[in-house]
């Protein structure tokens, strides 16, 4: 028989509302383990063209500038250059890597069917377009020099709109766009090949850009075997 | 004559109330884990830790009972993935890498029916059959941007458990429970285990 008395029912109330608050706390967010740190913000996107004719392309010529694009109608962000010779640097080991064989600007050559084209990007301003993926480049001419870069845009960051639809690009997000050289439309829009945008790594300057940038590179080729060499 | 029935009153709530009589309204809160099976392991394969629920149940026998269950389970997981673009239904071929975060907030409120072994006042087994709807929420982050979607879901929760007496008018379950939310129009069907331990109280 078990002994009841008053004290002991204060106490199993008491027991009932301290549980109850225990529960309550354990579950009071709906989104446990969120971001904790910027570089867990960080996406590498990989666009081909399935068209292409992958394996046939055995040199590359990356460009030796990173160019800060600003879309009409937006205020220019000054970004550091502190990281374009990183950048720069990233990109031509990952085609090495691939087997692609260096080819200095000035001695490109527009008639080769296996030398592609690599310019780098960093968007210099935020801006929500509509994604247009064509899979041509319409921004400038890398044959006369630099004449600008106009409102042409080959593309979109494709996270979580269903491919369709409105769009962010980030302060900082960096891109690399590779690009057919013979296939060309006039002097300043070619078939894009392979590109990459890499969501607002350069918005900030901090201890940890520059591993940032080397993991995020490296991913965007590791991503990308097709780009293989004399397949 | 007085003394004896002061003294049966006295007996009654000594011993507690006749667990389970007929015509009792229990109460109960319990801490819930989830684990999602088949499908929705997919999303998210980790065992959660997050989720409560608090119950009713009106003996309409004595070893039968009618009441009521809402809950509250999260599932989440996240990790450093590397998605197909073609394969989710994008218009283009590629490939997507970063940290995903995903989640899933279920919500069900249901009635339910439950039928217990043994006789009132012994640690029982209780054999359960929740029925009603799911407000389920999923959600997947990547980068700064998150999608969010929500649907009410039909859902059917069958469960199993332990109830042993614990002290004055209360008991102590332990249990597993799974859940089943139908599909619901664009919403898939959402699939989980439940494994809780509680307390109830008359």
């Amino acid at each position: 028989m078990r002994r009841v008395s008053l004290n002991g029912a204060r106490k199993l109330a008491r027991f009932e509302v301290v549980a109850a608050a225990i529960l309550i706390s354990l579950a009071v967010s709906c989104y446990p383990g969120e971001i904790t740190n910027v570089a867990q913000t960080d996406l590498v996107a990989t666009i081909y063209s399935t068209d292409a004719a992958w394996g046939s392309f055995d040199s590359v010529v990356v460009l030796d500038t990173v160019v800060h694009i600003v879309p009409e109608g937006s205020d220019t962000v000054n970004l550091s250059r502190e990281f374009d010779q990183q950048i720069i640097n990233l990109v031509k080991q990952g085609y090495t890597a691939y087997g692609y064989t260096l080819v200095d600007m000035n001695d490109a050559d527009p008639d080769n069917p296996e030398q592609s084209y690599v310019l780098i990007q960093v968007l210099g301003a935020s801006n929500t377009v509509w994604y247009q993926w064509g899979g041509w480049w319409g921004g400038w001419g890398w044959w006369g020099g630099w004449p600008g870069w106009g409102p042409g845009w080959g593309w979109g960051w494709p996270c979580c709109t269903g491919g369709v639809g409105s769009t962010t690009y980030y302060t900082g997000t960096i891109f690399v766009d590779m690009l057919d050289g013979r296939d060309q439309v006039d002097d300043t829009t070619a078939r894009v090949l392979w590109e990459v945008g890499i969501n607002g790594v350069l918005s900030s300057s901090t201890a940890g850009t520059a591993d940032r940038i080397t993991r995020n590179i490296t991913q965007a080729f590791e991503q990308s075997p097709y780009l293989q060499a004399n397949q | 004559m007085k003394i004896r029935v002061l003294l049966a009153m006295i007996m009654v709530l000594a011993v507690g109330s006749p667990a389970y009589a007929q015509g009792d309204w229990w109460f109960g809160f319990a801490y819930e884990t989830s684990l999602a099976s088949g499908n929705t392991a997919d999303l998210i394969s980790t065992l959660s830790w997050r989720g409560a629920s608090f119950g009713g149940r009106k003996m309409v026998k004595e070893n039968v009972s009618a009441g009521f269950w809402t809950a509250w389970h999260v599932m989440n997981e996240s990790g450093v993935e590397t998605i197909d673009l073609e394969a989710q239904g994008f218009e283009y071929s590629g490939a997507l890498t970063g940290d995903f975060f995903r989640y899933i907030n279920s919500f069900p409120i249901m009635a339910n029916v439950h039928w217990y072994s043994g006789l009132p006042g012994n640690t029982r087994i209780a054999a359960g059959l929740n029925a009603g709807v799911y407000f389920i929420e999923r959600r997947v982050e990547a980068g700064t941007v998150a999608i969010t979607t929500d649907a009410w879901h039909f859902g059917l929760a069958p469960e199993l458990s332990v109830v042993t007496p614990m002290g004055w008018r209360a008991r102590g379950f332990v249990g597993a429970r799974y859940n089943w939310a139908a599909s619901s129009g664009g919403s898939g069907s959402i699939t989980y285990f439940n494994f809780f331990v509680g307390v109830a109280w008359m």
